[in-house]
């Protein structure tokens, strides 16, 4: 037992160490400072990724703003407006956890044919965010259903009992106090958003133009990896020296989203 | 002395708010709408291909959309072999290596161990399709092997994690009473632990397997993309999901329509899988 | 406190998609949409870096989807250019105006180590049905034979059925690639490799140190000249598709193509402008 579960072990940091170092080491000579801000050149091949990053940023922090008044409807609706522990509400969780498994692209597939062809948004950040929401609200609704369940019940009768109405005991008691929940579901779906490829690649482009408006087309960095790698010729060294600054990225957000737990466990 | 009920149907008490309510309650409406959405949306689109002439072929082993032949078969059979193939290789080597961390190791290195699955699993599966392209197929060729193990890459980590979570919460009660029995320590892992944990671990399988099901790009630049059933486990498969991706953008007419059929499938395969994961999880927990 | 963050998150985000959509800048920026063939593709796409250095208020955007989709996104006024790498049928080029850029020849690569030099048009039959099984039945060469085959919707794989007189099923593929790009990578990787790609593609490869190699076809070696005239069996034709009538920017990006400029890209991208043969 002990034997086969070091090895196991082994194997796992020795799959991050393989797949770190070859990212690492193809991709750290195309790395530094300006990467992160310069323009792209050479169709990918030289160059910085501000536009890029730039492009990640946008599809982000739009696909959840969408998502955020979706999913939080979806966690009010079981929690709150239908009677706890019914088949109604045991079904709309149960369909929730279920959505959360759609294969991303399914849903890409989705959105390039609804939103950029039949809606006529093309390849678009707009089209990109669209999709990506159909993708993360699933996600956010479990991650918000479970925090507002574990409130104790006791906070919401005392304010209840005060005179309080349910929605200010909602937005005034509810919320702040499943407030890890909420950021724990953020948090998901801000990886799942980076992660995506294929959804985004069919949706929101593959442009490395800085774009300029929801309407133009942009690149996220997990898609420009895979087109540099896959194809651009000659890309390779580019994909990796990409992969190697969402790497980064990664880690740093990690560690930033490790310190701010810290802190507001304290 | 006024009627209350009147006076409280007939206007809210301040700080409630109705409409709040219903503008809540109206966008959790439209999400849970999205998914079945998406289903209909991918059934009506690709019903045109649901006519006598091509219906048949669906279930046929051949794919050659130039032909209009769009048979089914060989994509669900390589996306199921090779999601098997990855769970196969995933979940002992995940589950071992977490007992390791929960059981065996120093605390230093158990957290070491955390955030080397924590940075894993938020690498976007593209990196781990170049690392199988570069290291493994060379010299397996592109292959079911080599999908299988670039798919058992992407989910360990999140089956690894799942699993840690569920060990960390076996009520203390529990081992405590093991070791009082005196139990050794392999035999309070095997008859205790994984015991008490195996609904957790059996939904982390579950989402583990969902997600291989759905991906799509790292498989791609591994698997060969042969629409054919495999003869041997170096053999170039073909997935649902792969075919998406290489034929999506350009494919026109019955091919196109053909292919929201190929996500359908995908979708409702994983579905399956969600739903009987829940289900069996569910069931150990009652029992 | 949270009320007032989800308010201003949610009017910010209303702010934001409306002015996303109804985007463009200023009045005289043309925002001008290519798409189709992703082998015309690389052409049009460092074109449209060029004219957009000397003339900023000309964006052009390229976008792949294969040459089918850049016929009918041309035909239903989808886009304002459209991209293909093979012959338009009587009825797709209907309403539109074809213009020939560029002359591309597809090649057949093997490996760099593989010593074989030369395919006959029937032993390229044989290997890619698999009739012909190990490499020593053609040439120096001793291994069982790998094919790698395009994928479905591609014209260079239609390109390559016609010449060949061959139907796709009958094809033995070991593996099936989108883009030329793939098909040079997985090549180079496996020494018992056979693919083809556009000539273009594979020299420029060549040039970067990637280790694949030309096959002749029926004695002829695929080079920029024996394309250009004519010899080499395999040739196709890239074109650039308007709407019937051009208007000013879709005359720009042309006069640009077939300029000296749009010569230079065409030539230093491995194929053949057309000024250049007969």
């Amino acid at each position: 037992m002990k034997a086969a579960s070091t090895i196991s072990a082994i194997l796992v940091f020795l799959t991050l160490l393989l797949i770190g170092a070859d990212i690492v080491v193809e991709g750290a000579a195309g790395l530094s400072i300006g990467t992160l801000t310069d323009a792209v050149r050479d169709g990918g091949r030289a160059g910085g990724l501000g536009p890029i990053i730039l492009s990640t940023v946008i599809v982000l922090a739009g696909s959840i703003l969408f998502a955020l008044p979706l999913a939080l409807g979806g966690a009010v609706l079981k929690t709150e407006l239908l009677r706890h522990h019914s088949r109604l509400a045991r079904g709309v969780m149960g369909a929730f956890e279920v959505m959360v498994s759609v294969p991303s692209v399914a849903i890409g597939l989705v959105g390039w044919s609804l939103f950029s062809q039949w809606l006529g948004l093309g390849f678009s950040l707009l089209s990109g965010c669209l999709t990506m929401t159909l993708i993360i609200v699933p996600i956010m609704t479990v991650a918000f259903i479970g925090g507002f369940e574990m409130v104790p019940a006791g906070l919401r009768m005392n304010s209840l009992a005060l005179g309080v109405t349910r929605w200010q005991t909602f937005w005034r008691q509810v919320v702040p106090s499943a407030r890890p929940a909420l950021a724990a579901g953020v948090t998901l779906a801000i990886g799942r958003v980076t992660a995506e490829t294929a959804a985004l690649m069919l949706t929101s482009g593959i442009s490395t133009r800085t774009p300029e408006s929801l309407g133009d087309p942009g690149a996220t960095l997990a898609v420009h990896v895979y087109h540099m790698a896959r194809h651009v010729p000659g890309g390779e060294s580019m994909a990796y020296t990409t992969s190697l600054a969402l790497l980064l990225i990664c880690i740093a957000v990690h560690v930033a989203l490790a310190r701010l737990k810290k802190e507001s466990a304290a | 002395m006024a009627t209350p009920t009147i006076e409280y149907v007939a206007e809210e008490r301040t700080g409630e708010s109705r409409i709040g309510w219903i503008a809540l309650g109206a966008l959790g409406v439209l999400a849970i709408a999205m998914i079945p959405g998406v289903l209909i949306y991918l059934l009506v689109t690709g019903s045109g291909v649901l006519d006598r002439t091509h219906l048949p072929t669906l279930f046929s082993t051949e794919w050659y959309p130039g032909e209009e032949i769009f048979g089914l078969v060989p994509l669900v059979l390589g996306t199921l072999t090779t999601s098997a193939l990855g769970l196969l290789i995933a979940v002992p080597v995940g589950l071992g290596s977490v007992i390791f961390f929960r059981f065996y190791s120093p605390a230093s290195i158990t957290r070491l161990g955390e955030s080397t699955l924590g940075v894993l699993s938020g690498l976007p599966s593209v990196i781990f399709g170049l690392f199988g392209t570069v290291w493994m197929v060379p010299i397996f060729g592109p292959s079911l092997l080599v999908a299988g193990v670039v798919l058992a890459m992407m989910i360990l980590p999140t089956f690894a994690m799942l699993t840690l979570a569920a060990f960390r919460q076996i009520p203390k009660g529990t081992m405590e009473s093991g070791a009082a029995l005196g139990l050794r320590r392999e035999q309070m892992i095997g008859r205790l632990a994984l015991v008490v944990t195996r609904p957790r671990l059996i939904a982390a399988a579950g989402v583990s397997l969902t997600r291989a099901l759905g991906e799509a790009l790292a498989v791609e630049m591994v698997c060969g993309n042969v629409a054919a059933i495999p003869d041997g486990i170096t053999a170039p498969v073909r997935t649902l999901t792969t075919t998406l991706v290489q034929e999506f953008e350009y494919a026109t007419g019955a091919h196109r329509e053909a292919l929201h059929l190929v996500a359908l499938a995908v979708v409702l395969l994983a579905a399956i899988g969600a739903t009987l994961a829940v289900r069996m999880a569910s069931k150990q927990v009652s029992s | 406190m949270c009320l007032v963050l989800f308010r201003s998150l949610l009017a910010s985000h209303i702010a934001l998609s409306v002015c996303g959509c109804t985007s463009d800048s200023s009045p005289e920026t043309t925002r001008y949409l290519v798409t189709g063939s992703s082998t015309v593709a690389p052409i049009v796409q460092e074109v449209s870096e060029q004219i957009e250095a000397t003339d900023p208020t000309f964006r052009i955007d390229v976008q792949t989807g294969g040459s089918t989709r850049g016929i009918v996104d041309t035909s239903t006024g989808r886009n304002d250019a459209g991209m293909s790498s093979r012959t338009l049928k009587p009825d797709e080029a209907e309403g539109l105006t074809v213009i020939t850029i560029a002359y591309d020849g597809i090649a057949l690569i093997a490996h760099a180590d593989n010593p074989t030099e030369q395919l006959t048009a029937a032993q390229v039959r044989g290997l890619f049905t698999k009739e012909i099984r190990d490499w020593n039945a053609v040439g120096p060469h001793r291994g069982k034979v790998v094919v790698v085959n395009k994928a479905e919707g591609r014209a260079t794989l239609e390109v390559f059925l016609e010449h060949f007189g061959l139907e796709n099923r009958r094809i033995k593929a070991d593996a099936v690639i989108g883009d030329n790009a793939q098909g040079v990578r997985l090549v180079s990787s496996d020494r018992n490799a056979i693919g083809y790609v556009s000539i273009g593609e594979a020299l420029h490869a060549i040039s970067r140190g990637v280790s694949i190699r030309l096959l002749s076809l029926d004695g002829v070696t695929p080079s920029l000249e024996s394309v250009g005239d004519g010899s080499y069996p395999i040739r196709r034709s890239l074109y650039v598709l308007f709407s019937k009538e051009l208007d000013e920017r879709d005359r720009q990006l042309l006069d640009h193509l077939q300029g000296p400029e749009g010569r230079e890209v065409i030539s230093s991208l491995r194929f053949i402008p057309v000024a250049n043969a007969p």
